[in-house]
């Protein structure tokens, strides 16, 4: 496109140097006709004009120094002389030869077009000898202080005849509002009445306060074309330093004052009056009610503006390596545990000196566990935004119409569980859009938007956090879910299952609904994987549905995985920990209690029927049974199910150790941790456990299976 | 009936009212003829209803004879409001100006301006 | 409704090159080759706008000018004056028969642009 232009201006050069031509010719025989003279100065003109603008830079320089001589001539400084026409037409030669010379890529004759001009410049009368400056560029030099954020007040008063240049304020307003936040007050208090009024005429002014990065030059630039035609003042008035930590800004007399709204001397009449400021001021008729306004304009601006500055110096942050922060918080579990070990040994001593040490450092512990945590808290939002991409590509894929939402994009996870969110949330996703989100024609018919949505949403709980991942689409089809778990050996035909439980299905190992397998929903990788990611993480996955309105997908998830408030329980000579998020309470089993189950693991609590797990059974633990047991009740996935052990010692402070690859298969224990006195208690899994003591009850009596 | 404020958009259905409606362009090109159509009007009624709902273009010296009509109406103890709603247009120059800014008006015993405050 | 702006230039080059940025950037043209030719076709076109030369055959961009002012039609239409010429005397000039605002020749095409829109609104 721009080679289109340069062809166009050779023709047109050649056409104009031709005339060029002809023209000195004629004005050798004329040597005083205007007209010719005229003609001249305008061929070059266009030549250099023209040529700068396509990149003939070196015909545009030279076309230059001629022009300018002409100029003279045109003027009537100089007149045509023999000599004059000679150089010009040699000069007409050399730019053809330049033209002609950016065609083949040859080089110019370079010494000839000195010449020439050389030849010139001693036949201009009494030449200044400055050089003619070359053509400036018109671009505003970059502002120096493109920094920080500072605000000025900008009055801006243009003369009143300012629309008959054809000059549009709201343009020079709007530019300024392209520099940085900005308030503007027309005062309009100006304009008269009709009988008075030249309606071509411009009887507003305004107040404008700009909050911008750019400088006092970029915002002068916006009124360049009529900075003779208008009032413009501009003050700087919050310069972006720390220095104004102070929120308040000026008095609203004071600003009237620096405006030249108002005297001081109004000011000091006024305020012996005692009364609201701006008020008192419109009253005693001293100013009118659009100056007020405008000043507070400007007070509220500048108060949102350092508010703002204060809020991002306070959020203001440091970038550190992941890896400091988990040895941080590596040594902080060694810390607390050693705590632990101290508040013991404070404790056994009972030295009231010693324990009120160890207490203060407890607390410090406390603390500083908070704080090391709470610095590798990442908001969610940034898996989120990703997520965005994903749909849309997915549902150009599938040829769905989906719009993604998000809620909770601020929620705080720990750094490690959002990493490790990231599949299994993808997998979720895209399950909804390949299975929930029916197609646009599909929606249509079903009498819903042609557009599905799918939120995806975070929220704290506690000690947890939920994601939901939630669509319009079709919901779940119970009996397709049957069908095909029959189909796959998962349950038997027979099977009586709840809706939960059907729902749960898609759960099951080697599960998948859609009728054909897709690029979207993978092959093999089934909703078992994510749900084991999810227990992983310490987590749980919960699914409700409605046929044809959508399903939602809750993820809970512990905040951290770090470190964890659990239940500190014994059984013989084994110490072992219970997340305390799954703990509703404790109750004795005694001997009768088991006697009236029967032999059935089932206790009565308050009326209620609560199956149990003898964990002492289940670890093959053979150290004596004590008379009176203790069940801890849990609620795992909203099944109420006990726990039973030797005693329960109380709340700890847990922090999480990995048992190593060794131990990476044992079910149903999570982890490790050192207690005080430097003994290891293992992690309950206690999902894990509840899914193996099921498995067991199913392959002998089935009665007391939960769920 | 007298008992209404000096500009109650409310009142437009007054019998008394004079309306004029005024469409197109309401731009610099035609404000001499549009003050002279509203002085017109204030002089020959006690209310005058503007119409500026099929008004597709306005600049500042339209709204300014705006403002000045409103005025005017004021210091001759008459009423000056508008029919109906007013057109993009002009909300969005209003904005643009920085118009809405400045709703209380001296002329018109600093009460909130009708055209340009208030009405948000 | 796309924005009518007038190029007036005796260059072909610059008209074109005017005239394509233009309406690469949506706005519709209108072209005229000297002062007398945009007169005669702005006495009966509204336009948005005009963008003139100064140097031209007939009339030139100052005289295109005043006679724009003078006239009824398009008489407050934004004028932008293109000159080669970065002293502030053509400026003056123009600005003291009418222009708007000006832009100095050689410009980039998103020069040209950003002063449409500043006069423009």
């Amino acid at each position: 496109m721009i080679e289109q232009h340069i062809v166009t201006y050779r023709e047109e050069a050649n056409e104009l140097l031709a005339e060029l031509e002809t023209s000195l010719l004629e004005l050798e025989e004329n040597p005083t006709d205007e007209e010719l003279i005229g003609r001249v100065f305008r061929a070059m003109h266009t030549i250099k004009g023209s040529g700068a603008m396509f990149g003939f830079d070196e015909v545009a320089q030279f076309t230059h120094e001629v022009e300018t001589v002409f100029d003279l001539v045109r003027n009537g400084k100089m007149t045509v002389s023999k000599l004059l026409l000679n150089l010009t037409l040699r000069a007409r030669d050399h730019i053809k030869s330049l033209l002609d010379a950016s065609v083949s890529g040859e080089e110019s004759d370079r010494a000839e077009g000195e010449a020439v001009i050389a030849g010139l410049k001693q036949l201009v009368p009494s030449s200044p000898n400055e050089p003619s400056p070359p053509p400036v560029q018109s671009q505003p030099a970059p502002d120096a202080e493109a920094e920080t954020l500072k605000t000025w007040r900008i009055r801006f008063k243009p003369c009143p005849e300012i629309f008959l240049s054809g000059t549009k304020p709201l343009g020079l307003i709007n530019e300024l509002r392209e520099l940085g936040t900005c308030h503007v007050v027309a005062h309009t208090a100006g304009v008269p009445v009709l009988n008075d009024m030249n309606p071509e005429l411009c009887y507003i002014y305004w107040d404008i306060i700009l909050t911008t990065a750019r400088g006092m030059d970029a915002i002068k630039d916006v009124f360049i074309f009529i900075e003779d035609d208008c009032e413009l003042k501009v003050d700087l008035i919050d310069d972006g330093g720390t220095g104004d930590t102070d929120l308040d800004y000026k008095k609203l007399g004071d600003i009237l004052v620096e405006r030249g709204d108002l005297s001081p001397m109004e000011i000091q009449k006024i305020l012996g009056l005692q009364k609201r400021f701006g008020e008192l001021a419109v009253a005693v008729g001293a100013i009118t009610p659009d100056k007020v306004q405008s000043a507070l304009v400007e007070q509220q601006h500048v108060k949102n503006v350092r508010q703002e500055r204060a809020t991002q110096e306070s959020t203001s942050s440091i970038r550190v390596p992941a890896e400091k922060l988990d040895l941080l918080v590596n040594l902080v579990g060694e810390l607390v545990t050693v705590q632990a070990h101290l508040s013991q040994t404070a404790a056994l001593h009972g030295n009231t000196d010693f324990a009120s040490i160890a207490e203060e450092v407890e607390r410090l512990t406390n603390d500083l566990r908070d704080t090391a945590l709470n610095i590798r808290m990442l908001p969610i939002g940034t898996t989120f935004s990703k997520f965005k991409r994903l749909v849309r590509d997915l549902s150009q894929e599938l040829g769905k119409e989906i719009e993604m939402e998000t809620e909770g994009a601020e929620t705080e996870l720990d750094k490690t569980v959002i990493e490790r969110l990231n599949d299994p949330l993808v997998h979720l996703i895209r399950n909804s859009i390949d299975h929930g989100i029916e197609m646009p024609d599909v929606r249509l018919a079903a009498g819903k938007p042609a557009q599905g949505t799918v939120h995806l949403g975070a929220m704290h709980s506690g000690d947890s956090v939920l994601i939901t991942i939630r669509d319009d689409g079709a919901g779940l089809d119970k009996e397709a879910i049957r069908a095909k778990a029959v189909e796959r050996g998962i349950i038997a035909a027979t099977a009586e299952l709840s809706d939960k439980e059907i729902y749960n299905l898609i759960f099951a190992p080697g599960f998948s609904t859609a009728a054909k397998v897709t690029n979207v929903s993978g092959r093999g990788v089934g909703m078992d994987v994510v749900k084991k990611a999810i227990e992983g993480l310490r987590g749980s996955i919960d699914i409700t549905t409605a046929q044809g309105t959508g399903s939602t997908i809750t993820l809970k998830i512990p905040l951290t995985l770090a470190i964890i408030e659990s239940l500190l329980v014994r059984i013989g000579p084994d110490y072992f920990v219970m997340p305390l998020s799954s703990v509703e309470e404790c109750v004795e089993l005694t001997r009768d209690n088991i006697e009236e189950a029967h032999g059935r693991h089932l206790a009565n609590v308050r009326g209620a029927i609560v199956p149990y797990i003898p964990l002492r059974d289940q670890f093959s633990i053979s150290a004596n049974r004590p008379d009176i047991e203790q069940i801890v009740i849990t609620n795992i996935h909203g099944t109420k199910v006990g726990f039973v052990v030797d005693s329960v010692i109380g709340e700890h402070q847990t922090v999480i150790k990995s048992l190593g690859r060794m131990y990476r298969d044992v079910r149903g224990i999570s982890g490790a941790t050192i207690l005080g006195d430097g003994t290891v208690a293992l992690i309950l899994d206690m999902g894990l456990l509840l899914q193996s003591a099921e498995a067991l009850e199913q392959g002998g009596v089935s009665s007391a299976a939960p769920m | 009936m007298m008992e209404q404020k000096a500009c109650d958009p409310k009142r437009t259905a007054d019998a008394s009212a004079r309306t004029l409606a005024i469409d197109g362009a309401l731009t610099i090109e035609r404000s001499g003829e549009f003050r002279q159509t509203l002085r017109d009007a204030l002089a020959g009624a006690q209310q005058v209803v503007l119409d500026v709902t099929q008004v597709q273009e306005i600049d500042i010296p339209g709204l300014q004879l705006i403002c000045s009509a409103c005025k005017t109406a004021a210091a001759a103890g008459k009423v000056f409001t508008f029919a109906g709603h007013l057109p993009a247009c002009l909300l969005e120059l209003k904005d643009g100006i920085g118009a809405c800014q400045n709703s209380p008006c001296s002329h018109n015993g600093n009460s909130s301006c009708i055209w340009f405050g208030g009405m948000k | 409704m796309a924005k009518l702006i007038m190029t007036a230039d005796d260059s072909a080059s610059v008209r074109q090159m005017v005239s394509f940025t233009l309406k690469q950037n949506g706005y519709d043209v209108l072209e005229a080759v000297d002062g007398k030719d945009a007169l005669v076709k702005l006495s009966s076109q509204k336009v948005d706008m005009l963008i003139t030369d100064l140097n031209m055959p007939n009339v030139d961009g100052l005289g295109l000018i005043r006679g724009v002012r003078a006239g009824a039609l398009n008489k407050f239409i934004p004028i932008i004056m293109l000159t080669t010429e970065s002293q502030d005397g053509k400026k003056s000039e123009g600005k003291a028969a009418g222009a708007t605002g000006w832009i100095v020749k050689p410009f980039k095409p998103e020069q040209l642009i950003a002063v449409i829109k500043k006069v423009l609104g």
